[in-house]
């Protein structure tokens, strides 16, 4: 791990459909303002229609969730290189893998 | 008497965790010597959690998430903050997990960044379908 703001974030998945697999690069300042809208339209939703859901569907208020995200997208986007997560799954003779790394 | 030991008693006697959980955190200590070995050569970096699953018909899931220290001690420091509500009780997500597992994660992730490193956490879980799920999280 080399410590520093991230330039990229790739998104590679291996699928038996995919023979030479899909790789997929994302500007890190894209996603970190991507973060920024998400928490934005989590703000700008009526609050009492947020309200009312946590009322009665959601047992958590869904405002708490955007500083949350912010937060988080920065210093995952500030910690260097490293893969963030690796999933394998195998079924039915079927195997998918995905690998989120940062750049 | 070592330094995290001295630690676990600080944060007893200024009432940041119950002598009961003083005591757990201790217990921890004695039985994982190498576990919670201070890192050589700097403190460490990342919280790596792994699952892995294993399905009766051969299915396969193995998922490893590789979070910054940072970055997990300030997932841990806003879901320790964040409220949900149960029965129509606001219930703050730390006092819940005190409750559950009688261990302040908060004070683990203190220890994780003053240097304790290794594998924190291994369970291995059988379900009755045969199901095996194995969590494991490793600081290093």
């Amino acid at each position: 791990m080399t410590s520093g703001p991230s330039l990229f974030v790739t998104v590679v998945v291996r699928h038996p459909r995919l023979p030479l697999g899909l790789w997929v690069p994302f500007l890190s300042v894209g996603l970190y303002l991507l973060a920024w809208l998400a928490r934005a339209a989590l703000w700008f939703v009526p609050a009492r229609k947020l309200r009312e859901q946590a009322g009665r569907d959601m047992p958590v208020d869904v405002r708490q969730l955007g500083p949350f995200l912010t937060r988080m997208a920065w210093v995952a986007l500030c910690s260097g290189s490293y893969t963030l997560l690796e999933a394998d799954v195998q079924e039915g003779g079927e195997r998918v893998q995905v690998r989120i790394k940062v750049w | 008497m070592d330094k995290e030991a001295l630690e676990i008693l600080q944060m007893v006697r200024e009432g940041r965790v119950s002598a009961e959980q003083g005591a757990q955190l201790l217990d921890a200590l004695k039985s994982q010597p190498t576990a919670m070995a201070p890192a050589e050569g700097g403190k460490p970096k990342f919280v790596r959690v792994r699952v892995n699953v294993a399905g009766p018909d051969n299915e396969k899931v193995a998922v490893s998430l590789n979070l910054p220290i940072a970055m997990a001690d300030l997932a841990l420091k806003m879901l320790e903050k964040a409220e949900f509500t149960r029965d129509g009780e606001h219930i703050k997500f730390g006092d819940f997990m005190k409750g559950l597992g009688g261990l302040d994660i908060a004070t683990v992730m203190q220890m994780v960044k003053q240097g304790a490193e290794g594998k924190l956490v291994d369970v291995d879980v059988s379900g009755e379908d045969g199901e095996k799920v194995k969590v494991e999280v490793i600081v290093d």
